[in-house]
């Protein structure tokens, strides 16, 4: 409740300021030229999607661009592989998980909030000194109608409804090596009586559930659902709009948790490395990272979910999207996101392993 | 003598079973991969058989996956090439030579197998970053970086392909042509060399296929614009899948048929199947 | 004359062991402080890593698991493999290259895309489970993802062209004439197989063998796709370390036991070849 108040008032002020401010920063924007910036972010297509939207505005102000693509947990390996040298690159994405890794490993350094003043249209949580967020997935459950309705088993509500008995390696689960396994633990241990810090309950239920895999490979999964193999997965919902633009007839739902919470948000953040050369250049990408146009394009070509509260609202004119994510702001307030200070990867993972390993 | 024949016949028919049996087990993998390529679906998934044929992904690869292509094609030549250069006296001198802990020498050769290649990746990148530090040199998301790393990965393939065809080789072709007034590297060349030959290309192309396979070590060590080919679709499958991915992968198939064709044109790749046969 | 060749060898053997050595020990080293996770240790010396895995049965089991997984696919790998590198060195024939070109070419696409292939071949309402459920091998459909058969498969596919190549020039280097005067003499085939072909090229099987194991003990991605996180051997345990948790500490000492039992194996087979080519020569 604290929040969706904070929020709703602080949207009103955001996009009236937004709009006041544009022409001011524009021309306080500093010349970069024969800078260089190395952004590390996601390949596969996300690198080239961000570069469209918001690296070309720093390049129009003489600065060079580059990325080095990699998933966040093996970003963070390279800054450990680096400790006590010059920093691999300026900007680094991190998952969700990761950010409390490389803030205590001190690897980032306070960002300079004035240069970012786009973040008036994040919720407020979603941008501090050490950390602006990038982008936002909702965590839950992909699911096959049709193959449900086959087997007759009624279309799920929450995590505990994939313990149905037809489902019994009929369902993939996220491998603990990806970054959204933090949502699915934490929300089935919730769900289950656990909490935030408690995750055994969470644990238990991804035993019971006895998958098919555990998937590592978005596409693989995928692949999966196309041929019939599984009938569910835990996903984010970008993956559930991606499958019905390719002609699968997937539904997605956003577990309930607990008596009143539903759905499951998981955020990626963008800090600035420490001891980077070019902060200022970084500080001014982040800001451009976080605008209604790469936020809105981003939503739109890559399937995920703005933090851009201007762009998730625009979303509302695409049905697809509409339907696959929550959007409105009560939805988003009513999501239950992971506290990271609470939540141990390093314990949850040695667990993990043990359970699966003395499943057999 | 008819009862031999029909056992010849037999065992040719095995045989043949065997090696179609093996080849089904290679390929059929690859012809599900061909086969979804050419489905025309806007898929993020592998979908076979395909229902609507289309050869659209087939112009639709985005140009930095075929620059990405001839970056790994480029660097698994250049390690395949030194590679040999460091492996093949590196076999000659542990099979010929007699010395002691030459046990201990073959299991240093050997020992990059035995490290897991994302433990490579991890040390290597510590390392490229030290010697930054210490000689100002950059190695990390260089050309030269990924060449070293893939040398410290492929050069065992070529010493060790290289060990089993000389411990079966006949020191006495070589002493006779010494004898007969040979210069040694006369004899090098003109016996030595054209007897391990099948060797060094077995070994050559693993080195290949090693540098060109590669995914945890590339993924850690490459950079801007410097990734190389199966890193890049590892990165684009945990993120972006699409049908390009499976016409490409159609594109190199062919184009391994092709250069080994060429090859053999050049440069006579044939002798791989003339030289131990006489 | 022998004296020379130690020469030759001393150029690659200082660079492999300079890289070695010099990207190795200060990961190694790792494994003898506390692990105080993100890549940082403690200051004294200790062996409580080491001793976790010796009492803790998830690295024992992964261990465990990991030499047997990479001693079947090697094992497999061979008994599939020879015969058809036999057949194709003395097949005369211009499909030899054809044939060998398309092992090549086969081994070109990374594992990455070929599980995807392999993932539609399994599927359990696929053509060959269904064939294979008609024909009543199996009970119900089996499946390449999420065990230890399919990572086995998974691997085989990684190693099979490379041991084909290796094996075919093995067998290149047994002179045709021996098994053709064995022949001559009236020796069944199978004789002729086991007194002559076999016993020249075991150096190069147990060459081949080794390679396949070690690359096998080594292989991450393979295991990762296709184990279906379910398989836990050696590589994907010391990347979950390494990465997830950010222990470097307890992965370097994952990565040293791997590398001694690897290299234990390996020297163990070296040692009975040795012994056995010693016990042949004074036969003969």
């Amino acid at each position: 409740m604290r929040k969706l108040g904070r929020r709703s008032l602080l949207a009103g002020i955001a996009t009236g300021t937004a709009l006041l401010a544009a022409p001011a920063i524009r021309a306080q924007t500093p010349n970069f030229a024969g800078q260089t910036l190395r952004v590390a972010t996601f390949g596969g297509g996300w690198d080239r999607a961000v570069h469209k939207y918001a690296g070309v505005k720093l390049e129009a102000l003489g600065a060079k661009v580059e990325y080095v693509t990699a998933p966040p947990r093996d970003n963070l390996a390279k800054l450990i592989a680096a400790r006590g040298q010059a920093a691999p690159f300026d900007v680094v994405e991190m998952a969700d998980l990761t950010w409390v890794d490389t803030y205590e490993a001190g690897f980032i350094q306070k960002i300079n909030l004035d240069n970012i003043p786009n973040r008036k249209e994040l919720l407020p949580t979603l941008a501090d000194e050490w950390k602006v967020a990038s982008w936002a997935t909702q965590e839950g459950i992909v699911w096959h109608p049709e193959r449900f309705a086959a087997a007759g088993v009624p279309g799920p509500e929450r995590y505990r409804d994939l313990l149905h008995p037809a489902l019994q390696r009929k369902i993939a689960i996220i491998d603990i090596s990806q970054a959204g396994i933090s949502q699915l633990l934490v929300g089935a241990s919730i769900d289950e009586g656990g909490s935030q810090e408690n995750i055994t309950s969470g644990l238990e239920f991804v035993r019971k559930a006895n998958p098919f895999q555990f998937w590592r490979v978005g596409a693989q999964a995928v692949t999966l659902m196309n041929s019939g193999d599984i009938m569910a997965s835990t996903m984010h919902a970008g993956f559930a709009v991606q499958m019905r633009r390719a002609g699968l007839p997937v539904k997605f739902t956003h577990p309930k948790v607990g008596a009143t919470k539903r759905g499951l948000s998981k955020e990626g953040w963008l800090g600035v490395v420490k001891g980077t050369p070019v902060a200022r250049a970084a500080e001014f990408f982040i800001n451009e990272y976080i605008s209604y146009d790469t936020q809105f394009g981003l939503a739109t070509e890559r399937g995920v979910v703005p933090i851009n509260n201007r762009a998730r609202d625009a979303l509302v004119n695409d049905p697809l999207l509409k339907e696959m994510f929550l959007l409105s702001e009560a939805d988003v307030a009513n999501m239950v996101s992971v506290d990271f200070t609470k939540f141990n990867l390093d314990d949850a993972t040695q667990r993990w392993s043990r359970m699966i390993t003395s499943a057999k | 003598m008819n009862r031999y024949r029909a056992l010849a016949r037999a065992r040719g028919v095995a045989s043949v079973a065997w090696i179609a049996g093996a080849f089904v087990f290679l390929f059929a993998p690859l012809v599900v991969v061909v086969g979804a390529s050419f489905d025309g679906g806007n898929r993020t998934f592998l979908n076979f058989p395909p229902q609507e044929f289309s050869t659209r992904w087939y112009f639709q690869i985005a140009p930095d996956l075929f620059q990405s292509l001839a970056l790994a094609v480029g660097l698994g030549l250049t390690t395949a090439f030194l590679a040999c250069i460091l492996g093949v006296p590196a076999a000659l001198g542990l099979v010929r030579a007699e010395f002691r802990g030459k046990a201990i020498v073959a299991a240093l050769f050997r020992a990059p197998l035995q490290i897991p290649a994302v433990v490579i990746g991890v040390s290597f990148l510590k390392l490229y970053y030290l010697i930054g530090d210490v000689f100002g040199l950059r190695l990390v998301g260089t050309l030269p970086g990924l060449l070293i790393a893939h040398l410290f990965l492929a050069t065992p393939y070529v010493i060790g392909s290289v060990v089993a065809v000389l411990q079966r080789f006949n020191l006495r072709l070589e002493e006779a042509a010494l004898s007969l007034g040979a210069s040694r590297i006369r004899t090098f060349r003109r016996v030595t060399l054209p007897l391990i030959m099948p060797g060094v290309y077995a070994g050559a192309m693993y080195a290949f296929l090693v540098s060109f396979g590669d995914v945890p070590v590339s993924l850690f060590l490459g950079g801007p614009g410097m990734q190389p080919f199966a890193a890049k679709i590892f990165n684009l499958m945990e993120y972006d899948f699409d049908p390009s991915l499976l016409a490409i992968s159609t594109y190199i198939i062919v184009g391994s048929f092709a250069s080994i064709y060429f090859l053999q044109r050049a440069i006579g790749l044939d002798q791989l199947t003339r030289s131990g046969g006489g | 004359m022998k004296a020379r060749w130690h020469w030759i060898l001393l150029p690659s053997l200082l660079l492999s062991l300079g890289l070695l050595l010099a990207s190795q020990i200060a990961f190694l080293r790792g494994g003898f402080f506390r692990d105080l996770r993100l890549g940082r240790m403690g200051t004294d010396f200790t062996l409580a890593n080491y001793e976790r895995f010796f009492t803790d049965p998830l690295y024992l089991d992964s261990l465990v698991l990991t030499v047997r997984l990479s001693l079947t696919v090697a094992i497999l790998t061979l008994l599939v493999g020879f015969p058809i590198a036999y057949v194709l060195a003395r097949l005369k024939s211009r499909w030899t290259l054809v044939l060998l070109a398309g092992i090549i070419a086969a081994s070109f696409i990374t594992i990455v895309i070929k599980v995807l292939g392999l993932i539609i071949i399994f599927s359990s309402g696929g053509f060959l489970n269904r064939f294979l459920m008609w024909t009543g091998i199996v009970s119900s459909p089996i499946a390449i993802v999420g065990n230890p058969g399919g990572v086995v498969v998974g691997l085989m596919h990684f190693t099979m062209g490379f041991s084909i190549l290796l094996l075919y020039s093995v067998v290149q280097t047994i002179p045709r004439s021996l098994e053709e005067a064995a022949e001559i003499h009236g020796a069944p085939r199978w004789r002729v197989f086991a007194r002559v072909i076999l016993p020249l090229s075991l150096p190069g099987l147990v060459v081949t063998g080794l390679i396949v194991f070690n690359l096998c003990m080594g292989a991450f991605t393979s295991a990762a796709l296709i184990g279906g996180g379910k398989v836990f051997t050696l590589p994907v345990l010391i990347q979950q370390t390494v990465i997830n948790q950010t222990r470097y500490g307890m992965g370097a000492t994952i990565s040293a036991i791997l590398m001694l039992v690897t290299l234990a194996i390996n020297g163990l087979s070296v040692l009975a070849m040795t012994k056995l080519d010693k016990r042949r020569s004074a036969v003969a």
